[in-house]
C-alpha cells in the first residue's frame, strides 16, 4: 500500500518570481539581523567550554580524549558549528558567537522551509508572515535558544526527509539511508532527540498502523519507525563507543531523571508557563506594566493560544480521520510530548530549563502557517507586512556591530596585565575568562567539597565541562572570587583550606588570591577521574 | 464437536490465565510489606485457633475471619501468610469479574484481554489495598450487577442477592464525618486514583520499563473519564444500553464524589474507596465496546477492530509489567530484626502495642513479644526511632526500630 497522501501543490512549471528573490533577500537579511543581535547575548562558561573542545578537535584531540562531559556530548550537534567558529576566528569570544548564531540561523531557515509547502505563490506576504512569528528574537530567548539549537537542526532535517519519503514516488533509498544516520547521530550527540523527534515518529507511525486502512502508506510507516528505533540504537552505541575510546567521563542526563512529585505539579505548572512567556518573547526586559510590555504580552499570548488551537485541530484530525500532513502531525506531537515531559519529569527544574523548549516558536510557525496554508488562507501582502511591522516595532534590538563586554572580559585584561596567566574561579567565571583572554590567560573550574555534614573539607577539580589535564599541568597561583561562593568557591573556604595568600588583588566585583606557591598538586580530583585517568 | 473442542479450548484457557495470574500477582504480592492491620488480622486468627486470646479484638469485615483462620491453620504464623492471603482475595475479585462476564454473555476474547489488562496485572499498592478492603471491593463489584438482573429480569433471587451484597459491603463502608476534614481533597483523589490505576509515577526513573505501564494506566484513567461521561450522556439522552453499565457508572460516580468529599479521610482511605474502579472500569469499557453502534462507529471512522486494540492494548501492559517482576521477598526491617535477635538467642521481650502484631507474624510464633517491659523473663526491648528518642550507644538501630538487649 505505498500511497503518498499529501501532495503539495505541483510548482515544477512556476518560474520564481522577482518577489520569491525579495523573500530570500529579506530571509537573509534576517540571519545578519540574528548575528547582529546575538553580539549583545555574552557568553558563559558553558558555551566558552565548548569553544575550548572544538580548539582541541582542531589540534587533533578528534575523541576528546580526557575531556569530562555534561549529561550529553554535543559530538555532532553543536561541535561541529564550534569546530567552524574557533577554526575561522581562533580561541575567541568570537568563535562562539559564529557557532551559535549560525545554529540559530540555519534553525530558522530550516523552520521556513517547513513552514509552506510552496514558497513560490506569494513568498514576500509569506516570508513576512513567517518573520513576525519568529524574527525579532529576544536576548532572552536567544541565550535560550544557543544551549541545544543544533538537536532542534536535527529535528528539523528529519521533518524534511520525512515529508519527502511520505510524498516522493518512489522512495529513494538515499532518504531512508539520510533518516537513519540524523537519527543516530542526533541520539549520539543530545539524547533530547528521543523525547522531540523519536517518540513523536514512532507515536505517529503507531497511530497511523491502528487504522483500519491507513491515510499514510503502512510499509513506509514501519520502516520508519524501524529506522528511527534502529537509528536511536546505533546512536545510543557509537555514544558509548565514542566513550571508551575517547575515555571521556560524561555525566548522566535522561538515566538519572525523575518524574517530578505529584504534589508539586502547581509550581512546576507556573515555572513552565514563566518558561514559555520567555521563549515566546513575552519577558518584561524592565518588569513594568509599559504599553510595549502589555502588547508583548498579547503578542505571545495571541500566537501561544493560535499554536494550541492549531496543535489540537491537526491531533483531532489526525486521531479521528486520520487526515493531516505528516510534519504538522509530528510537529504537533513533538511539541505535546515535550510538553508532558517537560511538566511531569524534573527535565525541568529551573528558569533556564526553558532552553529545552526554546524551539517551540519555530514549531508553532511551522504548525501556524502549514494550517493556514492547508486551509487555503491566501497570505496577502498588506495583513502580513503589517504583522510583520507590528511586530518588529515592539520587538525590534538596536543592532550592533560590537560585542557586549563582560565582567569576565575585564577580568581577563586584568590578570594579563598582572602576569597572572593560569589559576583558578569558580565554573561561571573560570573557562568564560579564559577564552575571553583568547587562551592567554588560563583559569579553571574548581568547586569546594563537602562532606556529608560539616563545612567544605577540600577544594577539587569541578568535574562538568572540563579536561583532567588542565589540572594537572601547568602552574596555577591564583584564585578568583565574585562573591557569589559558587560552589564554596569563596574567600572564607579558600582561606581556611589553603591558607592565607600572599597578595589580594582587586577589579571590579572580583577580589584574587594570590599565592607564591604552586596551587595545582593542592586541588584534588573526584575520586572517580583519579581512578578511571 | 467442534463447539464442545471451543469450549474446552476456551475453558482451558481461562484456567491457564487465572494461574498466569495468579502467579503474577504472588510476584507483586511478596513485594508488598507486611502491614499492621494484616500482622494484627493474622495474629488475632492465630490466637483464635490457639484459645490465647478472646474474640473481642476484632474489628474488621466478618467474612475476613474464615479466610484468615483457613490461611493461619494451614500456612501457620508468618508474613507467608499475608502473601497468600493477598493473592487468594485478588484471584477471588478477578475470578468474580470473569464469572460476572460469562453470565451476561460478555466472555469472548477482546473482553477477557480487556480484564486482564485493567484487573490481571496489581503492582503492590493495589495489592495492599485490595488485602486491607477485599470485601468493600468485592460488594461493589457484585451489587450493580445483582441490582441490574433485578431491574431487568425482576427475580426474587436477584433482589436477594443485590441486598445481601449490599449488606455485606455496607459492613466496610467508611463512616461519614468519622474522619477529620483533609485539605486538597481533589488533589488527594487524583493520587488515590493514580495508585490504584498503578499509575503513580511521582518521584519514579524515567529511563525505566514501568514508566510504559505508567503511560498506558494513565490512559485507562482518562478512558475511565471518558466511558463515565459518555455513560451519563447515554442517559440523559434515553439511549437503551445495559442496565448494569448505568448502574456501574452511578456506583463509580458516587464513589469519586465520595473521595473528593473533605471529610472521607486521607489518601489511603480514599485508595481504599476507589481500589474496586479499575474493576469499574474494565466493566464499563466492556460495555461500550459491546455496544454494536460504537463498534460500527468506531469501524466506520477507519480504525482497526477493538478486538485487535484491545489485544495490543492488553499485550502492550502484560510487556511492560514484566519489569517489575520480584523473585525473592524484600527484607523488611521487621524481618531484620528477628535475624538480629535470633542472631542474639533472644526469645522474650516487650515492645509497644502498634509494633506487637508485627512482630510476632515476622517471628513466626519463635520469639514472644508482649507490650510489658518489667515482664519477667524479657530480655530486650524494641523502640521505635523518633526525633524525640534518644538515641543511647547501647541500643542497635534498625531504623525505625531501636533494640535494646538487656545485661
Amino acid at each position: 500500500m505505498n500511497k503518498p497522501n499529501t501532495s503539495p501543490k505541483s510548482n515544477n512549471s512556476q518560474k520564481p518570481s522577482a518577489l520569491f528573490y525579495a523573500s530570500l533577500l529579506l530571509i537573509g537579511l534576517h540571519c545578519v539581523y540574528i548575528y547582529l543581535t546575538f553580539l549583545r547575548v555574552p557568553l558563559n562558561s558553558d558555551h566558552a567550554n565548548q569553544a575550548l573542545q572544538a580548539a582541541d578537535i582542531l589540534n587533533g584531540n578528534i575523541l576528546l580524549k580526557g575531556w569530562n562531559l555534561t549529561g550529553v556530548s554535543f559530538y555532532l550537534s553543536e561541535l561541529p558549528f564550534y569546530v567552524l567558529g574557533t577554526a575561522l576566528s581562533g580561541i575567541d569570544t568570537y568563535a562562539y558567537l559564529i557557532a551559535a548564531s549560525s545554529m540559530v540561523i540555519c534553525l530558522s531557515i530550516l523552520g521556513y522551509r517547513l513552514a509552506f509547502r510552496d514558497h513560490l505563490s506569494a513568498p514576500l506576504p509569506k516570508a513576512l508572515f513567517y518573520l513576525a512569528l519568529t524574527g525579532f528574537p529576544t536576548l532572552t530567548w536567544l541565550g535560550y535558544l544557543r544551549g541545544h539549537c543544533a538537536i532542534f537542526i536535527y529535528f528539523f532535517l528529519m521533518l524534511l526527509v520525512i515529508e519527502r519519503i511520505f510524498t516522493a514516488e518512489p522512495v529513494h533509498p538515499s532518504l531512508w539511508i539520510l533518516f537513519g544516520l540524523l537519527t543516530a547521530c542526533g541520539c549520539m550527540s543530545d539524547m533530547q532527540l528521543l523525547i522531540i523527534a523519536v517518540v513523536p515518529v514512532l507515536l505517529f507511525c503507531v497511530l497511523n498502523l491502528l487504522m483500519n486502512e491507513p491515510k499514510f502508506s503502512a510499509r513506509r510507516s514501519v520502516r520508519l519507525a524501524g529506522i528511527a528505533l534502529t537509528g536511536t540504537a546505533l546512536g545510543m552505541l557509537m555514544d558509548t563507543a565514542l566513550m571508551k575510546l575517547g575515555g571521556i567521563n560524561k555525566n548522566s542526563f535522561l538515566d538519572t531523571r525523575k518524574f517530578i512529585n505529584m504534589d508539586t505539579l502547581g509550581e512546576k505548572f507556573l515555572l513552565l508557563g514563566k518558561g514559555i512567556l520567555n521563549v515566546f518573547r513575552a519577558d518584561l526586559p524592565d518588569g513594568t506594566w509599559s504599553p510595549q510590555n502589555i502588547f508583548r504580552l498579547a503578542i505571545a499570548a495571541v500566537i501561544f493560544l493560535t499554536v494550541i488551537l492549531c496543535l489540537f485541530s491537526i491531533l483531532h484530525r489526525f486521531l479521528k480521520k486520520g487526515e493531516g500532513d505528516p510534519v504538522s502531525v509530528i510537529c504537533a506531537l513533538s511539541i505535546s510530548v515535550m510538553y508532558l515531559v517537560c511538566f511531569f519529569t524534573d527535565i525541568y527544574t529551573a528558569p533556564d530549563s526553558a532552553r529545552y523548549i526554546s524551539w517551540l516558536p519555530f514549531a508553532a510557525a511551522v504548525l501556524i502557517c502549514r494550517s493556514l496554508e492547508s486551509k487555503g488562507s491566501d497570505f496577502r501582502l498588506l495583513p502580513c507586512a503589517a504583522a510583520f511591522l507590528s511586530v518588529g516595532l515592539l520587538f525590534f534590538t538596536p543592532p550592533v556591530t560590537k560585542r557586549v563586554e563582560t565582567p569576565q572580559d575585564r577580568l581577563a585584561k586584568f590578570l594579563s596585565e598582572n602576569g597572572l596567566t593560569e589559576g583558578y574561579a569558580d565554573f561561571w567565571n573560570a573557562s568564560h575568562t579564559t577564552v575571553a583572554a583568547k587562551d592567554q590567560v588560563r583559569v579553571r573550574a574548581i568547586r569546594g567539597q563537602v562532606p556529608v555534614l560539616g563545612e567544605p573539607d577540600h577544594l577539587e577539580m569541578q568535574n562538568w565541562f572540563c579536561k583532567t589535564e588542565w589540572y594537572r599541568t601547568g602552574s596555577h597561583n591564583f584564585i578568583v572570587f565574585d562573591g557569589s561562593g559558587y560552589l564554596h568557591v569563596s574567600e572564607d573556604v579558600v582561606t581556611t583550606l589553603l591558607g592565607e595568600p600572599n597578595r589580594i588583588l582587586e577589579t571590579g566585583e572580583y577580589r584574587i588570591y594570590v599565592y607564591d606557591r604552586d596551587l595545582t598538586k593542592e586541588i584534588i580530583l573526584p575520586a572517580h577521574i583519579s581512578t578511571s585517568q | 464437536m467442534g463447539k464442545n473442542l471451543k469450549q474446552y479450548v476456551r475453558r482451558l484457557t481461562l484456567i491457564l490465565l487465572t494461574i498466569i495470574t495468579g502467579l503474577y500477582t504472588f510476584t507483586q504480592a511478596l513485594q508488598v510489606p507486611l502491614t499492621e492491620t494484616s500482622a494484627e488480622k493474622i495474629l488475632a486468627a492465630w490466637n483464635i485457633l490457639q484459645h490465647a486470646e478472646p474474640l473481642s479484638t476484632w474489628s474488621f469485615h466478618p467474612l475476613e475471619l474464615p479466610v484468615y483462620l483457613l490461611f493461619v491453620k494451614v500456612l501457620g504464623l508468618g508474613t507467608f501468610t499475608s502473601i497468600a492471603v493477598s493473592v487468594f482475595f485478588y484471584l477471588i475479585l478477578f475470578c468474580t469479574g470473569l464469572l460476572i462476564m460469562k453470565s451476561r454473555g460478555l466472555l469472548n476474547t477482546p473482553n477477557i484481554l480487556i480484564w486482564t489488562a485493567l484487573t490481571g496485572l496489581p503492582d503492590p499498592n493495589w495489592l495492599s489495598t485490595i488485602q486491607s478492603a477485599p470485601f468493600l471491593i468485592l460488594g461493589l463489584i457484585l451489587t450493580p450487577h445483582f441490582l441490574s438482573d433485578f431491574f431487568s429480569r425482576r427475580k426474587r433471587q436477584s433482589a436477594i442477592f443485590a441486598s445481601t451484597s449490599f449488606i455485606l459491603t455496607s459492613f466496610s463502608l467508611p463512616k461519614p464525618f468519622t474522619h477529620p476534614a483533609q485539605p486538597h481533597a481533589v488533589h488527594e483523589t487524583l493520587r488515590a486514583l493514580q495508585s490504584v490505576f498503578r499509575a503513580d509515577f511521582s518521584q519514579q526513573p524515567i529511563m525505566h520499563f514501568t514508566t510504559g505501564r505508567y503511560f498506558l494506566m494513565t490512559i485507562v484513567l482518562l478512558l475511565m473519564i471518558w466511558g463515565l461521561i459518555r455513560t451519563v450522556r447515554q442517559f440523559t439522552e434515553h439511549q437503551h444500553q445495559h442496565t448494569a453499565q448505568y448502574l456501574y457508572a452511578l456506583f463509580m460516580i458516587i464513589t469519586l464524589l465520595w473521595c473528593c468529599f473533605p471529610f472521607s479521610g486521607d489518601r489511603n482511605q480514599k485508595m481504599s474507596l476507589c481500589a474496586w474502579l479499575p474493576y469499574g472500569t474494565a466493566f464499563l469499557l466492556i460495555f461500550i465496546i459491546e455496544d454494536p453502534a460504537f463498534r460500527d462507529l468506531h469501524l466506520a471512522r477507519g480504525h482497526l477492530p477493538l478486538s485487535t486494540l484491545a489485544g495490543i492494548f492488553s499485550l502492550l501492559t502484560i510487556l511492560f509489567s514484566i519489569g517489575s517482576i520480584v523473585r525473592s521477598r524484600p527484607v523488611s526491617p521487621a524481618d531484620r530484626v528477628i535475624l538480629y535477635l535470633n542472631e542474639h538467642n533472644q526469645l522474650q521481650g516487650a515492645c509497644s502495642q502498634n509494633d506487637l502484631a508485627l512482630l510476632s507474624v515476622a517471628a513466626k510464633g519463635k520469639i514472644s513479644f508482649s507490650t510489658d517491659p518489667d515482664a519477667p523473663g524479657n530480655t530486650f526491648t524494641i523502640l521505635r526511632t523518633s526525633p524525640e528518642t534518644a538515641i543511647a550507644a547501647q541500643f542497635e538501630e534498625i531504623p525505625p526500630f531501636l533494640i535494646l538487649i538487656h545485661q
